[in-house]
C-alpha cells in the first residue's frame, strides 16, 4: 500500500468516522437521559438524506436546506417521543421492559415506507454541499483527496464539539446529566424532566439530520439505507461504552478508520469485520473499550 | 392452560384430526399451504414468546437463526444430498448453536445491549447470505432443494403439512408444559426478579442462555421447514423484516400468553395475505401495527380477550387446587437438613467490603451456632447491608471469608450457596409480582419428580404438582396465610408479604436462614407475628442470621448478637451483655457519644 | 406555609401514607420521626409531588398544591433534598450548586453569585472545593453541598431527608446548626431523622409508624421520653 492510499483510506475512514459519531451521538444522548433510544435513528438520517438531496436538485441553497432539514428533524425527534415512547411509561407494568425497541422500529418502517412512496426504491445521489462536482479533489500532502470528504471531517466534528458545549456548558445540558443521574432527584432540583427529555431526542433527532445532510452526498440515498447507520452507531456507541462521552467519539474514529481499510483489503465482507470485532469485544468488555471506570453517569 | 389433562389432551387430539381431516377435505393447494406456513411459523413464534414474555430478553436477529436453519438444511440435501431426515435435524442443530453462542456471548451484556448485538447478528447473517454467493447463492439463491415429500407428487404437500403440524404440536405441548410447570416459575423469577431467583437457587444466567438457544433453535425449525416447503431459498427472505414479522405475531397474540403464537401468527399471515394486494404500504402497516398495538393493546389479542371475558365473570382461581392437602394439618416447620456437628453452622472471618474507599464494612467476624438466633444490630449506616449481601453472595468482600459448615463458599454465587442451604429473605422484600402468593412460595420447593417424571406426571394427573402445592400450602397455612394463596402478592398488606417472603425462604429447607430486616416497616402486632415464627422456625431446628437495628426485638428474640458500627464490629455477647456494654449503648443510642462534641461545638 | 389535611399517598399498589394530618408554621423547625419503612420519606415526598395523593389536600403558603408538578413546586420554593443526598458526582461542587437555582424563574446572575458567596461563607470547605467533581466530596462535604444546593433555590420551605445518614457526629451537628440558624431566620423545615440528638434544635416532633402519625408534640424533652423511644422502635 502507498503512502497515498494510505492517507486517502485514513480520510475516508475518519470521513465514515464522523457520520457515525454524530449518528451514534444522538444514541448516546438518549441512553443517557433515558436509558432508552431510537432504533430507527438510522432511518431518521435516511429521510434528512432524501430531503436534502431533492432540495439540493432543486437548487436550493445550502443554508436553506440545512434549516429545512433540521426543522423536519426536530418536529420527527420530538414526535418520536411523544408518540413511541412516552405513552409507553403510562402503561407502566402492561408495557413490556423493551417495548421501545418495538416501537421505535415501528416508526422506522413507517418513515422506511414513506420514503419509498415520496421517492421511489431507486438509489439517488446528492449534489455535493460543498464542492462544484462530487469528485472534486484538493492535494494534502501531494495527495488528491476529496474536497466533500474533507468538509465533513470538518463539519463533523465541529458539531461533535458543539454537543459537548451543550452537554457540558449549557443549563440544559447540564439538566440532562443530571436527569441521567438520577431523575427524581433532578425533579427536585427544578428540573422540567418531560421537557428535557423531549428535547434530548430532539437532539438526536438533529443530529441524525446532520449527519444526514452530510452523508447525502458522499453514500448513495436509498430507502433502506437506515439499518446500516443504526447497526453501525450502535455498535460505535457499544465500543466507546455508552456512559462515557469521549468514548463514543474515540469508538467513531476507530470503527471508521478500521472499516475502511478492511474494505480496502476485502472489498466483498470488509464491512462485516469491523462489526463482527465489536461483537467480540463485547463479550470481553461488555462495557465498551472505555469501560465504566471513567463514566459519566451509572 | 388446562389443568385437567384429559380435556388438554383431548384438545390436543381434536388439533390433529383437525388437520388431518381438513386436509385431506380440500382440495386446495393453497390453503395446505398457507396451514403449512402458520404451522412452522407458529413454532419460530412460540420461541420469541417464551423469551420475551418469559423471560423478557429482546432478540432482533431471530431471522439469522431462521436462515442458518434454512441454509444448512438446504445445503445438506442439495449439495451433500444428505437424508431430510439427517439434513432436517442438523439445520435446526445449527441455529441452536448458534443461538447458544450469541447467547453465551450475550450473557455480560445485558438489556439493550442483547437487542443491539442480536440486531448487529441478523445484519451480518443478511449481509453474508447475500454476498457469500458461493455459498448461499445470495439472491439468485438455491435451486433444487428436495421437497419434503415423500416421495408422492400427489399427496406431497398434505403429508409435509402433516409433519409441520406435528411439529407444531410438538412444539406447543412443550410450550404449555413451559407455561404451567415449575419453568413457568423460574423464569418469570429471572425476568422479574432476579434477586429472588438466585437466592431461591437458580442461576440466572444459565436460565438466560439456554431459553436463547432454545428460541433460536425454534426459528431454525421454521426455517427448514421453510427451506424444503418452497424448494428454493434466496437471501431476501431472511431481512430485518422477517424478524419483525415474527415479533409482530408475538407482539399481536399477546407476549407470555401460552397460546399467544398460535393466534398472533394467524393474524399476522392474514395482514401478510391482506397487504400482499397493497405490497407498497407493507412496511407502513407493519409499522402501524407495532405501533398500535404495543401502545393500545400491550397484552395482545389473547389479553384482550382475557380482559373482556374478565370484565364479564369474575376470575376463577388460577391454576389447580391441591387434591390431597392432607400434609398440610401435620406439617410442621422442620427442615430436612440438620447441621452436622456442634461448631458454628455459619463462620465470617474477618470480612471487609470497600467501596470506592469507601469501608462500608471493615474486619467483621461471626460464628453462628446450630440452633441459634443470632442477631446483627446497629445504626442505619453501619454496614448491616453489606454484610448480609457479603454472605448471601449478593456482593464479592474485598477481604475475608465466609464459611457454611467449614466449607468456603466466598467465591460461590448467591444461587450455590442458595442450594448449599443458605437462603436468605431481603429487607426490601424480593418477590415476583406475575407469580401468586403460592407460586412465590413454591418457587422454593424442591421438585417432588425428577424433569421427565414431571412431564410425565403433568401429561396425566389431575394432582399436578400437589405434593409441592400441599407442602407451600402448609407453610402458608403456618404463617396463616393459607386463604391468600391464589392472591397476587402486590394486593397483600406488607406485613403479610414479609411473611410470604419468609414461607419461601423457609420452602428452601436452609441449613442456616438469612433474615434482612424482618420487621422493618411493621407494626407491633405484626412485628409479634414474625418474633413468634422466628421462635418456632428455631425450635423446628434452623440456625438464623437476622440483622435489624429495632433493639427491642433482637434483645427479646436472640440468642446472641453481634453489634456493628461504621461497618466495625463493636461488640459480641448475650443480649445481657450486650445491653450492658457501654460501647453499645453510645454509638446505638448517640446521645451519649455526641453529648461532648456539641458541648463543646454548640456556640 | 404547609398544610396536610387527611392526606392519603404511595406509589402504584402501594398505599403508605394514612389519613396525615400537618401543619408547618413559618419558620418552625418540626422533626418526623419513625421506624424504618413507616413512611418517614414518603411524607416528604408526598408533598414535594413525587408521591401520589390518593386523597386530602396539601396547601403551601395558602395555595392548594395537591397534585402540583414537583419541579414546579421546587421552583416556588418548596425545596426537598432527598435522602442520600444525590450530589451528581460529575458535575464539580460549583456546577451542583448552580443546577438547581439555574431553573428558578426570574433568578439574575447577581442573585445567583449573591446566594452562591452566602453558602460559600455558610460551608467554607465548599468553596475550597468548588473546582472538584461533586463524587470526590466526603459524606459530610457532600451533605453540606446537598442542603447548599437546595438553600441556592431560595427556599421557603426546606425539606431534609435524613441528612445525618452516614455521616460522624461532628458533621451531623454542623449541619443541624446551619438548618437551625436558617429557622431562626424564617425558613420553614421539615426534618426526617433517626438520630434522637436532633430533637434539641426542633421545636415540634412528630412520630410516624405504619403510615399514620402516632404522636406528635414539643421535641423538647423528648429524648429520654421512653414511650416515644417505644413508638420509635428503639433505633437511636
Amino acid at each position: 500500500m502507498s503512502a497515498a492510499n494510505f492517507l486517502q483510506l485514513l480520510l475516508s475512514g475518519l470521513t465514515m468516522g464522523a457520520l457515525y459519531a454524530l449518528t451514534a451521538k444522538g444514541l448516546f444522548v438518549a441512553h443517557l437521559a433515558t436509558t432508552r433510544m431510537n432504533f430507527g435513528q438510522g432511518d431518521f438520517l435516511m429521510i434528512a438524506a432524501y430531503i436534502s438531496t431533492a432540495l439540493l436538485l432543486a437548487k436550493v441553497p445550502v443554508v436553506v436546506v440545512v434549516g429545512v432539514v433540521l426543522l423536519c428533524l426536530a418536529v420527527l425527534g420530538w414526535g418520536l417521543e411523544r408518540i413511541a415512547l412516552r405513552p409507553l411509561d403510562r402503561l407502566k407494568a402492561r408495557a413490556g421492559e423493551y417495548s421501545w425497541v418495538l416501537t421505535t422500529m415501528g416508526v422506522a418502517l413507517i418513515l422506511q415506507n414513506t420514503a419509498t412512496l415520496v421517492w421511489g426504491k431507486s438509489a439517488q445521489y446528492s449534489p455535493p454541499l460543498f464542492s462544484a462536482s462530487r469528485q472534486d479533489v484538493v492535494r494534502v500532502l501531494g495527495v488528491g483527496v476529496f474536497v466533500e470528504e474533507l468538509i465533513v471531517i470538518v463539519v463533523g466534528f465541529l458539531v461533535v464539539g458543539l454537543f459537548y458545549l451543550f452537554l457540558f456548558k449549557t443549563t440544559a445540558g447540564r439538566a440532562v446529566r443530571v436527569i441521567a443521574f438520577n431523575p427524581d432527584a433532578a425533579t427536585l432540583l427544578g428540573i422540567d424532566v418531560k421537557r428535557t427529555i423531549s428535547l434530548v431526542f430532539v437532539v438526536a433527532a438533529l443530529l441524525a439530520g446532520i449527519s444526514g445532510v452530510l452523508a447525502g452526498p458522499i453514500v448513495t440515498v436509498q430507502p433502506h439505507m437506515g439499518l446500516v447507520f443504526t447497526v453501525k452507531a450502535l455498535a460505535v456507541a457499544a465500543l466507546g461504552g455508552f456512559a462515557n462521552p469521549l468514548g463514543v467519539l474515540a469508538g467513531a474514529i476507530i470503527f471508521g478508520i478500521a472499516e475502511s481499510f478492511a474494505n480496502y483489503f476485502n472489498s466483498s465482507f470488509g464491512d462485516l469485520y469491523p462489526l463482527l470485532i465489536v461483537l467480540g469485544l463485547l463479550i470481553v468488555r461488555p462495557t465498551g473499550l472505555f469501560g465504566e471506570a471513567r463514566a459519566d453517569v451509572r | 392452560m388446562f389443568a385437567n389433562p384429559a380435556v388438554r389432551a383431548a384438545g390436543y387430539a381434536m388439533m390433529a384430526v383437525a388437520i388431518v381431516l381438513l386436509s385431506l377435505a380440500t382440495g386446495n393447494k393453497f390453503y395446505i399451504h398457507l396451514a403449512q406456513t402458520l404451522c412452522y411459523t407458529t413454532v419460530a413464534v412460540i420461541g420469541l414468546n417464551v423469551l420475551l414474555g418469559l423471560t423478557g430478553q429482546m432478540s432482533l436477529g431471530q431471522a439469522a437463526f431462521y436462515a442458518i436453519g434454512a441454509y444448512g438444511s438446504a445445503l445438506l440435501s442439495s449439495r451433500l444430498g444428505l437424508p431430510l431426515f439427517i439434513s432436517m435435524p442438523a439445520g435446526v442443530l445449527f441455529a441452536g448453536a448458534a443461538g447458544f453462542l450469541v447467547g453465551l456471548g450475550a450473557l455480560r451484556t445485558r438489556g439493550t445491549y442483547l437487542a443491539m448485538a442480536t440486531l448487529a447478528f441478523g445484519f451480518i447473517v443478511e449481509i453474508a447470505a447475500q454476498r457469500w454467493t458461493d455459498l448461499t447463492g445470495g439472491t439468485m439463491g438455491i435451486i433444487g432443494i428436495p421437497s419434503l415429500d415423500f416421495g408422492s407428487r400427489k399427496m406431497g404437500e398434505t403429508y409435509f403439512l402433516w409433519v409441520a403440524a406435528g411439529v407444531y404440536l410438538l412444539v406447543q405441548i412443550l410450550s404449555d408444559y413451559l407455561f404451567s410447570s415449575r419453568f413457568y416459575r423460574i423464569l418469570l423469577a429471572v425476568k422479574e426478579n432476579e434477586s429472588a431467583a438466585r437466592t431461591a437457587g437458580f442461576s440466572v444466567p444459565v436460565w438466560r442462555v439456554v431459553v436463547f438457544g432454545m428460541s433460536a433453535a425454534t426459528a431454525g425449525i421454521a426455517g427448514v421447514f421453510f427451506t424444503h416447503q418452497s424448494a428454493f431459498i434466496n437471501s431476501d427472505a431472511f431481512t430485518l423484516t422477517l424478524t419483525l414479522t415474527l415479533l409482530i405475531a408475538a407482539v399481536i397474540g399477546g407476549l407470555g400468553r401460552s397460546y399467544g403464537p398460535l393466534l398472533g401468527t394467524a393474524i399476522a399471515l392474514a395482514i401478510g395475505e391482506f397487504i400482499a394486494s397493497l405490497v407498497d404500504l407493507s412496511l407502513l402497516v407493519y409499522g402501524s401495527i407495532l405501533l398500535g398495538v404495543l401502545l393500545l393493546f400491550p397484552e395482545g389479542a389473547i389479553g384482550l380477550g382475557a380482559r373482556l371475558g374478565q370484565a364479564l365473570t369474575k376470575r376463577k382461581s388460577t391454576g389447580g387446587k391441591p387434591v390431597d392437602a392432607g400434609p398440610a394439618s401435620t406439617a410442621r416447620l422442620s427442615t430436612s437438613r440438620k447441621p452436622r456437628g456442634n461448631g458454628p453452622v455459619l463462620q465470617v472471618a474477618g470480612l471487609s467490603k470497600h467501596y470506592q474507599g469507601v469501608k462500608a464494612v471493615e474486619d467483621v467476624t461471626i460464628d453462628v451456632m446450630p440452633g441459634t438466633i443470632h442477631a446483627v444490630i446497629g445504626p442505619n449506616g453501619a454496614g448491616k447491608s453489606t454484610l448480609i449481601n457479603c454472605i448471601s453472595g449478593i456482593y464479592r468482600p474485598t477481604k475475608g471469608r465466609v464459611y457454611l459448615h467449614g466449607q468456603d463458599i466466598t467465591d460461590l454465587g448467591a444461587h450455590r450457596r442458595a442450594r448449599l442451604g443458605l437462603s436468605r429473605s431481603f429487607q426490601n422484600l424480593q418477590l415476583v409480582p406475575s407469580l401468586s402468593v403460592i407460586e412465590n412460595v413454591m418457587l422454593g420447593v424442591a421438585p417432588a419428580h425428577s424433569a421427565i417424571s414431571d412431564f410425565a406426571h403433568w401429561m396425566t394427573s389431575r394432582a399436578y404438582e400437589a405434593e409441592e402445592r400441599a407442602r407451600a400450602l402448609a407453610l402458608l397455612a403456618q404463617f396463616n396465610l393459607d386463604a391468600f394463596a391464589d392472591a397476587s402478592p402486590d394486593d397483600l398488606p406488607y406485613g403479610h408479604r414479609k411473611l410470604v417472603e419468609m414461607a419461601r425462604v423457609l420452602a428452601e429447607q436452609p441449613l442456616v436462614m438469612l433474615l434482612d430486616e424482618p420487621i422493618a416497616g411493621l407494626n407491633d402486632v405484626e412485628a409479634r407475628e414474625i418474633a413468634a415464627t422466628v421462635r418456632r422456625i428455631r425450635e423446628a431446628g434452623t440456625t438464623i442470621l437476622l440483622v435489624e437495628h429495632n433493639m427491642e426485638f433482637v434483645m427479646q428474640l436472640s440468642d446472641r448478637v453481634t453489634v456493628l458500627d461504621y461497618g466495625t464490629r463493636i461488640a459480641e455477647g448475650s443480649p445481657a451483655e450486650i445491653q450492658r456494654d457501654p460501647a453499645v449503648i453510645a454509638a446505638y443510642l448517640g446521645t451519649p457519644a455526641d453529648a461532648p462534641e456539641t458541648a463543646s461545638a454548640a456556640p | 406555609m404547609i398544610r396536610l389535611s387527611k392526606v392519603t399517598s404511595g406509589f402504584g399498589h402501594l398505599t403508605i401514607l394514612r389519613d396525615i394530618d400537618l401543619v408547618l408554621d413559618v419558620g418552625e423547625m418540626v422533626l418526623v420521626l419513625g421506624a424504618n419503612g413507616a413512611g418517614k420519606t414518603t411524607l416528604l415526598r408526598t408533598i414535594s409531588g413525587l408521591a401520589q395523593v390518593r386523597s386530602g389536600s396539601i396547601t403551601f403558603d395558602g395555595q392548594d398544591i395537591t397534585g402540583a408538578q414537583p419541579h414546579r413546586l421546587a421552583r416556588s420554593g418548596l425545596v426537598h433534598v432527598p435522602q442520600g443526598r444525590q450530589i451528581v458526582p460529575h458535575l464539580t461542587v460549583e456546577e451542583n450548586l448552580l443546577i438547581g437555582a439555574q431553573h428558578v424563574p426570574g433568578i439574575t446572575a447577581r442573585l445567583m453569585t449573591e446566594r452562591l458567596e452566602a453558602e460559600y461563607a455558610r460551608f467554607p470547605v465548599l468553596k475550597e472545593r468548588r473546582h472538584v467533581p461533586g463524587g470526590s466530596l466526603s459524606g459530610g462535604e457532600q451533605q453540606m453541598l446537598a442542603v447548599s444546593r437546595g438553600l441556592m433555590m431560595g427556599p421557603r420551605v426546606l425539606m431534609l431527608d435524613e441528612p445525618s445518614l452516614g455521616l460522624a457526629p461532628q458533621a451531623i451537628h454542623r449541619i443541624l446548626v446551619a438548618v437551625e440558624a436558617l429557622a431562626r431566620q424564617g425558613m420553614s423545615v421539615l426534618m426526617v431523622e433517626q438520630k434522637t440528638s436532633a430533637l434539641r434544635f426542633a421545636q415540634r416532633a412528630l412520630v410516624l409508624r405504619n403510615g399514620e402519625i402516632v404522636f406528635s408534640g414539643q421535641a423538647k424533652g423528648l429524648s429520654a421520653d421512653d414511650e416515644l423511644m417505644r413508638h420509635y422502635g428503639g433505633a437511636g
